[in-house]
């Protein structure tokens, strides 16, 4: 008897549970995915949080140099960051110097201790929590030149960088180390749990243009003996695994068909 | 016997609370009653489905656009549109504008005077623009008539009508990639278990992906873990929860009992 | 006046020496042994136990070392370390195990 009410109970409080769970989450718009709010010490100093846009900076420079080189963790806020690093010319500063330059434009200063009214609109540029349309501008006009995707950010960046419509540059001067040239591991098929899903194929290459090794080895990807770990897409949507950087900066994982690809 | 009868004493009131609480499956006459008359109630066939969109409409000094689902969805799958075309399933979440449309996104992908007629058109305003709907009930029944019936939302059976090949709506746009290949292993209906036996349903998700995609549901809607959906209940779903994010809207909505819970008789 | 002067000098040198010292602070000496031992991360699966373990020594001095540095610097190069480190770590365990099983 006992029992029963103790089940009866647990059913009660269970039931109460994950209420927010079966609604449809609002999906970001194009230009929005890939956005990271960094809020580790901003406000406190009395600004807005960084809003930081992934398209912008994929564009011009692969994963690597800011997630291997410059030292930038893969989850928001895990950096810790403070205003004094990128001042010293490390993280953001690394680049956002007001001296490094990009093709023929010299990439603005990031951070200062004091400023002028003008040196606030700088500021702003990445303290900026309300809406952009500027930015929003500039987002479709690129996305016009790109290739399009239905998922994310709408554009296929793998065969943006095919067609060589983007050139992500790999090293920054000064901080990139001189590395020799990989060799790159062969791609593999996944088999897929269910039946009758097409196979995985996971291309060594496709990841390692812009990831090189050490980026998923083995802080991501820990398993020795291919075949031992098995993943699901519960854990993957959970972010862990692929997840870490397909569903946020990488095309979603909902997106099957570009992972489940071997032909059956 | 006395013992029998403590126990019952006991049992009762607990399982009165597990069933207000759990809300799955056998609910008493008042709870289900309760449930039914939250349900919206079964409107004309030719307005199941219509979105009014006012709001940019109404700055704009013109009438509000109707925009009736039946009529596209005879055409199109629902992934065309909310998934290549990005409409969102939520109103007011897609920003459409008049500017959007004109160069070429959101409804000017298709009415651009090429396919059906364009939104630049000045003589078609009043086509979406609508002050009167008598035109469009007179469409719609002249649509729907050949067409398998069904007793409520917009009376038709769409899912039989695509069975039957009675309507082809077309899964892609030019240029977009065909969807993935639809497993075997889920073409068998799921059964899904309830507190009773007579009210278990059956889901298919043939049926389901011949109008969307896998994202269209998965992970958002349900997770791909079946535990997960542990407050799947008939209210959660009635308030625009799991299946009641289209099925309430404009998918068959709720009150077609049997169409889900198939030994179940509508009320 | 002489003496003055002789004081100036003293000064001087004494600067100089300082802004010398200062120069190579700027550019610490583990910089170029970190450059080394990182760089080889791309040929990490073509090197022998042998060599990846004399690297993974290599960056166990690098850490005490760069613990030495200031807050910005431990921050970058201990996360890029920790990067490299790891790989190495892996990579080695992979030959090990492969080994192993032949």
């Amino acid at each position: 008897m006992k029992r029963l009410a103790l089940v009866c109970l647990i059913l009660f409080v269970g039931s109460g549970v994950l209420w927010a769970a079966g609604t449809k989450k609002k999906k970001p718009l194009p230009y929005q995915y890939g956005s990271v709010t960094i809020n580790n010490f901003s406000q406190q100093s009395g600004m807005p949080p960084v809003v930081f846009d992934h398209w912008l900076h994929r564009k011009n420079y692969t994963c690597r140099v800011c997630h291997v080189d410059i030292g930038f963790g893969m989850t928001a806020n895990s950096t810790k960051m403070r205003a004094a690093d990128n001042m010293k010319g490390y993280f953001c500063g690394t680049c956002h110097n007001g001296s490094t330059t990009l093709g023929k434009n010299r990439i603005f200063a990031s951070c200062a201790t004091s400023y002028s009214r003008d040196d606030y609109k700088r500021c702003v540029r990445c303290h900026a929590i309300e809406k952009d349309p500027a930015r929003e501008e500039a987002f479709h006009d690129f996305l016009e030149r790109m290739p399009r995707e239905t998922l994310g950010n709408g554009i296929d960046w793998e065969k943006a960088e095919l067609g060589g419509l983007i050139k992500p540059q790999d090293t920054v001067e000064g901080v990139s180390l001189k590395k020799a040239g990989m060799k790159v591991q062969p791609d593999f098929a996944l088999k897929a749990k269910m039946e009758g899903m097409p196979d995985i194929i996971f291309s060594h290459s496709k990841h390692t243009v812009w990831n090189g090794c050490e980026l998923c080895h083995p802080d991501i990807f820990v398993g020795i003996k291919r075949g031992t770990t098995k993943y699901s897409m519960i854990e993957l949507f959970d972010g862990k695994y692929c997840g870490v950087c397909h569903d946020k900066v990488a095309f979603p994982q909902s997106d099957c068909k570009r992972c489940h690809a071997k032909p059956v | 016997m006395n013992g029998a009868r403590m126990a019952i004493r006991w049992c009762v009131p607990w399982l009165v609370v597990l069933l207000l609480a759990s809300g799955v499956g056998a609910m008493d006459r008042d709870e289900l009653a309760k449930v039914l008359k939250a349900m919206p109630p079964n409107g004309p066939f030719w307005k199941y489905g219509n979105v009014r969109m006012p709001f940019r409409s109404k700055q704009a000094g013109m009438d509000p656009v109707i925009f009736p689902h039946w009529n596209h969805r005879a055409r199109y799958t629902c992934r065309v549109c909310h998934l290549d075309l990005g409409f969102s399933m939520r109103q007011g979440d897609s920003g459409i504008t008049r500017g959007q449309n004109v160069a070429g996104k959101f409804c000017g992908a298709c009415h651009d005077g090429g396919i059906a007629f364009s939104v630049q058109d000045d003589a078609s305003c009043d086509r979406c623009h609508l002050k009167d709907t008598t035109a469009l009930e007179a469409r719609f029944a002249e649509f729907s008539e050949s067409l398998p019936m069904a007793s409520f939302g917009n009376g038709i059976d769409w899912a039989a009508a695509i069975r039957k090949g009675l309507i082809t709506p077309a899964n892609t746009l030019r240029g977009t990639a065909p969807a993935i290949q639809f497993p075997d292993k889920l073409k068998k209906p799921l059964k899904l278990g309830t507190a009773s036996l007579r009210s278990d349903v059956t889901f298919s998700h043939q049926d389901h992906f011949a109008e969307l995609d896998c994202s269209s549901c998965h992970p958002d809607l349900f997770k791909i873990k079946q535990k997960a959906t542990a407050d799947f209940t008939m209210d959660s779903n009635i308030y625009g929860n799991f299946c009641g994010a289209c099925h309430m809207l404009v998918a068959f909505p709720m009150n077609d009992c049997k169409r889900c819970h198939t030994l179940m008789a509508n009320h | 006046m002489t003496g003055k002067k002789k004081v100036l000098a003293v000064v001087a040198a004494v600067l100089l020496v300082l802004s010398q010292g200062g120069a190579l602070a700027a550019e610490p000496s583990w910089r170029t042994s970190f450059e080394e031992t990182c760089a080889r991360s791309n040929e990490a699966m073509t090197l022998s136990v042998g060599e990846l373990t004399a690297l993974l020594e290599r960056c166990v001095t690098l850490e005490k070392a760069i613990q030495q540095e200031e807050e910005s610097v431990r921050k970058v190069y201990l996360k890029r370390l920790q990067l490299c480190r790891n790989l190495y770590a892996y990579v080695l365990d992979y030959k090990k195990n492969s080994e192993s099983a032949k």
